[in-house]
């Protein structure tokens, strides 16, 4: 099967010709463990890092699921603090919360 | 530039994180993996797609134990979110160009070359059939999201993507699926 990218499917007025026989390498960040499991025609260098900026998705989220409530910010310790912070919430007899998370986590992912 | 890892984190990371009552194994690795983004080991990234996981997932597992008041949802939700948005080094991203600094490159993180990413690694890890815990066929495999996560993270320049999902294993040659009850010295 053909899996190259039509342009032709690309929209209109935007050039938009990515060349998909290409390796997409994502740059020098991409470095350790994760290599060896790589295509080997991966070539490092090609192209620039990239610093990633989520200010502005991180805003958009909540704002959009919380209205008014400020927006939290990063902490120290938050890790161990807010560990099982939803332990509280399951509190009736139900199924095995272990085979309810599997279940669920299978559910959301198309999977069941 | 740093030098550090920067790993995706399937939404099973997460759910995992917040219930120490679950698997208390899968929730002390998820600690583990998160208290190493905290102190810089990592870069986590969380997108939205793991996030809507999350979301869903909450509600199903309240519905199974009994809770069904909307606002407890919520409630849960936000939680959770609260947690997750005070770790130091996460960054939670939707896959918008902005988002990447100093790379022209935005067509790669346009809705329509990821998912064709996407497709083109559905395509090519078919999965395989297995046997569910009542001996019944069942496909073993990358999912239609799973490929979607595959395809983000590679494109954020993630080099693995850290799950409880063994079916991520499937992604072998795409990104290294740092399978955290699986694999050691992570």
């Amino acid at each position: 099967m053909d899996l190259t990218f039509d342009p032709s499917c690309a929209v209109s007025g935007i050039s938009y010709q990515p060349d998909y026989t290409l390796p997409r390498d994502p740059g020098p960040l991409f470095s350790g463990r994760g290599l060896k499991d790589l295509p080997a025609h991966y070539d490092l260098t090609v192209r620039a890092p990239f610093t990633l900026d989520d200010s502005m998705t991180r805003n958009r989220i909540w704002t959009a699921l919380f209205g008014t409530i400020s927006l939290p910010s990063r902490e120290d310790g938050a890790v161990a603090k807010y560990h099982g912070v939803l332990d509280k919430y399951i509190t009736s007899p139900g199924p095995s919360l272990e085979e309810a998370i599997r279940t669920t986590l299978k559910r959301a992912k198309g999977k069941e | 530039m740093s030098a550090r890892h920067r790993i995706y984190l399937d939404s099973s990371v997460l759910v995992n994180y917040s219930f120490k009552k679950g698997n208390e194994q899968f929730s002390l690795l998820a600690m583990t993996l998160l208290n190493k983004v905290q102190i810089g080991l990592y870069e986590g990234v969380i997108s939205t797609l793991c996030l809507m996981e999350l979301m869903t997932s909450l509600r199903g597992l309240l519905t199974s134990h009994g809770v069904r008041d909307p606002q407890k949802w919520r409630s849960a939700i936000e939680e959770a979110f609260q947690a997750i948005f005070r770790v130091k080094n996460i960054v939670l991203v939707e896959g918008n160009p902005n988002e990447r600094i100093g790379t022209d490159e935005i067509r790669d993180l346009f809705y329509s070359s990821i998912v064709w990413e996407a497709f083109e690694i559905l395509t090519k890890h078919p999965g395989k059939a297995g046997l569910d815990k009542e001996n019944k066929l069942k496909h073993d495999g990358l999912s239609a999201p799973d490929v979607i996560h595959i395809a983000l993270a590679k494109r954020l320049a993630c080099s693995e993507i850290a799950s409880f999902d063994e079916d991520f294993l499937e992604s072998k040659g795409e990104i290294y699926a740092l399978i955290l009850h699986k694999n050691s010295g992570w």
